[in-house]
């Protein structure tokens, strides 16, 4: 787990400041000027009213009364204008930003530790930052919005402050205290909500799953097959049964509100009618006055209340700002920036040991490896075998730096490798996972995984050693062909097999010194799978390979062959020795082999 | 895309309506009833502000004017005690109504054939429909807050209308210079400047929104795109161990930052 630091609304809003200063400087000059205009919008209109009932109550010529209405209008049009361009300028300035936070959220999990993506707890944060930046509504877009909705209201309450200083102290005093009451018991009970979130969460979140599984493609057919649409549609009915009890719950709640507000309102109003009919009957206050003291005393309670209302927003959008800096601070275990440079193993000579190794994964009750020693010599083609939950794939991802162990060591020429820079080390390793991602670009860029200076050629030959030459051939755009159909509607669909093909070209391309290969050959047909055993030792001259599989027609090909059960090395040697050992390895063996000898017997 | 005639999208605005009617009535009901309590209870603190100012200008009776601030000051906070009810009732409704907007889809998805279903141009529509809901709220919610904003306009005018009857009807005194104020036509040609006015904003309004309609299929390539690229985070399995070393993290960035 990472170590947690709380960041204040002041400290978030630092953060945001700078992230707009690298991508969108406008968008603090628009929230500004922006504030500016609608504070000053808000004035003039207070004023209009009072001054066209002054010249009214003055009898004054015509001319003078539309000079004074043309002027109003022309205050007010201008700023209206500005306010409206800025508006959408600020909504774009807005997004560049919150972009720019999903940009350095994806670059944490891209670039992220791997045992970190089996830390929920990781997970959890990562999942809080992307929906705190998720859409227009999210708060890393809408906290621009509270604060220049914040200096809206303090430049409106400093512009009426000015405008009421004639008037007794003690109504402003009275309603500037009415405004804070209403404020804290309204606080008081919108808490309500907060505290039932998680009612509200859990009717969300399975509405959400429901729709999930209502609207995606990989369930239809299930749905149809098996008639599950009125369960669905049940599940949902009930769902929505409970979710508008509570919203029904909640909004009798919150009523409690606005009767709170009307009796303080009330009172206030009632306060400032008094006073103001007082010195009109006492001081001879003009009509025009009494309306604009009057105006302005309403506008004055609402910018308080504005002020308050708008730092609570800030306060809550900033603890979802906190989670997103959380996350993005999150600890790395491994050591990217820094670390000891290779010092040639990169260029083959590359002998990876397992030294003690124990591995547990994170929330597992036992471990997956036990004390495992393991030794591959360079240029060494070893197999590792066994059935399922083993710990081929865990050894994989120890040897490739994936993972750390828990206890031992694992070692690149004799060294520790948590020494090294690690994205260094991952350039030794070429692999092809049984759980592995196509991007959605062109064959040639998903094989040399790099937009500018692919090698045409070398993919070509990646993609013959690969068996794809005929299949790539036979496609209008050759190697710029776009795959899959969710970015590029013209994108081909490749098979499963193919797809891992792909992935075999991926590897060679790269031309790393240890190739991994688990379970390359999974979704091949025998013959395709026969052309790559052919092509096996081609693909692994010079190099350091590790070869896992269930089919152990695989093994034949390999230098060394391991026999991995319950997480411990229990047989080792060649494919003869092994089946002449006669135990869990030749048990295998013959387990795949019996049902063809059984065919043969049945055709005889 | 193209841009629909007026009538077709009335049509399709008609038809949504219906559907909101037919999925959940409530939120219509509670829309009307809110729509119509917030739009005229200004114009009833209007009318009595008005009458009050009348005596501050004029008599100054403190009898009369106890009496109107209290009438006021009563009236305001009952009107604004039932508003505040139709508004929480609204609320409501309108959350519930996002989800009867899933379902409706949801609804509509398991009706159509495995085939129809299937094809990439469907799932591109609902894709489409799915990024204009979460972009500015566009599609049928937007049905909903349209007939909000139409029946708080009407609302509106006939409150305006009924407060500003007399500014029409009373005469300009002849001896004044401007008596042609009293001819109908006058009348008629102020009525007519304003809702000019009107109309040019709102039109204006609409070719600024007119945007999204015409560039949508831009618009919703990029959408592509960085829903692909932008949210690697939610394939750890796939896109952790293999990016790492395949390379693909940076790759995955590049193309990110492209869209």
């Amino acid at each position: 787990m990472s170590k947690r630091s709380s960041y204040s609304v002041w400290g978030n809003t630092a953060f945001m400041i700078a992230n707009a200063w690298k991508v969108g400087k406008g968008i603090l000059v628009i929230c500004i000027a922006s504030a500016a205009a609608e504070a000053l919008i808000s004035v003039a209109e207070l004023l209009l009213a009072p001054m066209i009932l002054s010249k009214v109550e003055e009898a004054a010529p015509l001319k003078e009364l539309a000079a004074t209405i043309a002027g109003f209008s022309l205050v007010l049009l201008v700023l209206s204008g500005l306010k409206g361009w800025l508006g959408p300028n600020m909504d774009l300035s807005r997004i560049r930003v919150r972009m720019h936070l999903i940009n350095k959220i994806n670059e944490k999990m891209s670039r992220t530790s791997y045992s970190n993506l089996l830390d929920t707890d990781f997970m959890n944060f990562e999942s809080r930052a992307s929906r705190a930046c998720f859409n227009n509504a999210a708060p890393a877009e809408v906290f621009w919005v509270t604060w220049k909705e914040i200096l809206v209201n303090v430049f409106g309450f400093l512009a009426y402050s000015i405008l009421l200083s004639s008037l007794h102290p003690l109504l402003m005093l009275l309603i500037v205290l009415t405004a804070i009451a209403a404020w804290f018991v309204n606080r008081r009970i919108l808490r309500w909500g907060y505290l039932h979130r998680e009612e509200a969460a859990a009717c969300d979140e399975r509405m959400n799953y429901l729709h999930t599984a209502g609207t995606d493609r990989q369930y239809a057919k299930d749905i149809r097959i098996f008639g599950l649409y009125p369960w669905l549609q049940q599940l949902w009915e009930g769902t929505m049964r409970l979710y508008r009890a509570f919203l029904t719950k909640r909004e009798k709640r919150y009523l409690l509100t606005n009767v709170v507000d009307v009796i303080l309102i009330l009172a206030r109003n009632g306060a400032a009618y008094g006073y103001l009919i007082w010195l009109t009957l006492e001081q001879e206050l003009a009509a025009s006055e009494f309306l604009l003291y009057f105006t302005a005393i309403t506008g004055f309670a609402s910018w308080v209340t504005g002020i308050l209302d708008r730092f609570s927003e800030l306060y809550r959008e900033s603890q979802e700002l906190t989670v997103v800096r959380e996350f993005l601070d999150w600890k790395e275990p491994f050591r990217f920036e820094e670390g000891k440079h290779l010092d040639g193993a990169e260029e083959g000579a590359c002998e990876l040991r397992l030294e003690h190794v124990s591995y547990r994964y994170p929330g597992a009750k036992k471990d997956t490896l036990t004390d495992l020693d393991l030794v591959i010599h360079s240029g060494e083609k070893l197999a590792i075998v066994g059935v399922n939950g083993a710990g081929k794939t865990t050894i994989v991802r120890l040897l490739s730096g994936l993972l750390d162990p828990t206890v031992g060591r694992v070692l690149l020429n004799g060294q520790d490798i948590r020494q090294y820079n690690r994205r260094e080390y991952y350039q030794l390793f070429a692999a092809v996972f049984q759980d592995f991602f196509v991007l959605e670009t062109s064959i040639k860029v998903n094989v040399a995984q790099r937009l500018e200076g692919i090698d045409e050629n070398q993919v070509w030959e990646c993609l013959e050693m690969a068996g794809l030459t005929e299949k790539i051939q036979s496609l209008p755009d050759k190697l710029d062909t776009n795959i899959g159909k969710t970015v590029y509607l013209d994108g081909v669909e490749l098979s499963g097999g193919q797809t891992q093909r792909l992935m075999l070209a991926r590897a060679m391309y790269k031309k790393a010194p240890v190739l991994m290969l688990d379970e390359p050959t999974a979704a091949l047909d025998p013959i395709a799978e026969n052309d790559i055993y052919l092509k096996y030792e081609e693909m692994t001259r010079g190099k350091t390979s590790l070869f896992i599989s269930h089919r152990l027609a695989s093994t034949r090909f390999c230098d060394r062959i391991l026999f991995l059960e319950h997480g411990k090395v229990t047989e080792e040697g060649t494919h003869e020795s092994l089946l002449e050992l006669g135990g869990g390895y030749a048990s295998l063996y013959n387990t795949q082999k019996q049902y063809y000898e059984e065919d043969r017997e049945g055709i005889a | 895309m193209e841009q629909g005639s007026v009538r077709e999208t009335f049509r399709l605005t008609v038809r949504a309506w219906k559907l909101w009617w037919k999925h959940c009535p409530k939120v219509i009901c509670s829309m009307t009833l809110y729509a119509l309590f917030k739009a005229l209870s200004p114009y009833v603190t209007i009318w009595f502000s008005a009458q009050i100012i009348n005596e501050l200008a004029g008599n100054r009776d403190p009898g009369r004017l106890a009496r109107l601030i209290a009438l006021t000051l009563l009236l305001t906070a009952l009107l604004s005690l039932i508003t505040g009810i139709l508004e929480h009732w609204k609320v409501c409704e309108n959350d519930t109504m996002v989800r009867v907007n899933d379902w409706i889809s949801m609804e509509k998805m398991n009706e159509m054939d495995y085939e129809i279903l299937d094809h990439q141009a469907s799932y591109d529509l609902y894709t489409q429909m799915t990024n204009n809901d979460m972009w500015g709220g566009w599609g049928i919610r937007r049905t909903l807050s349209v007939y909000e904003t139409m029946l708080t306009a009407g609302m509106q005018i006939v409150g305006g209308v009924a407060l500003s009857a007399g500014l029409f009807l009373s005469r300009v005194p002849a001896e004044s210079g401007y008596a042609f104020l009293n001819h109908p036509l006058s009348i008629f040609l102020i009525l007519a400047g304003m809702l000019l006015v009107s109309v040019s904003v709102s039109s204006c309004a609409n070719r600024g929104n007119a945007y999204w309609g015409k560039n949508v299929d831009e618009m919703q390539q990029n959408n592509r795109f960085y829903f692909f690229y932008g949210f690697m985070g939610g394939r750890p399995e796939t896109g952790g161990g293999d990016a790492c070393l395949s390379a693909g993290e940076g790759l995955c960035l590049l193309r990110a930052e492209d869209g």
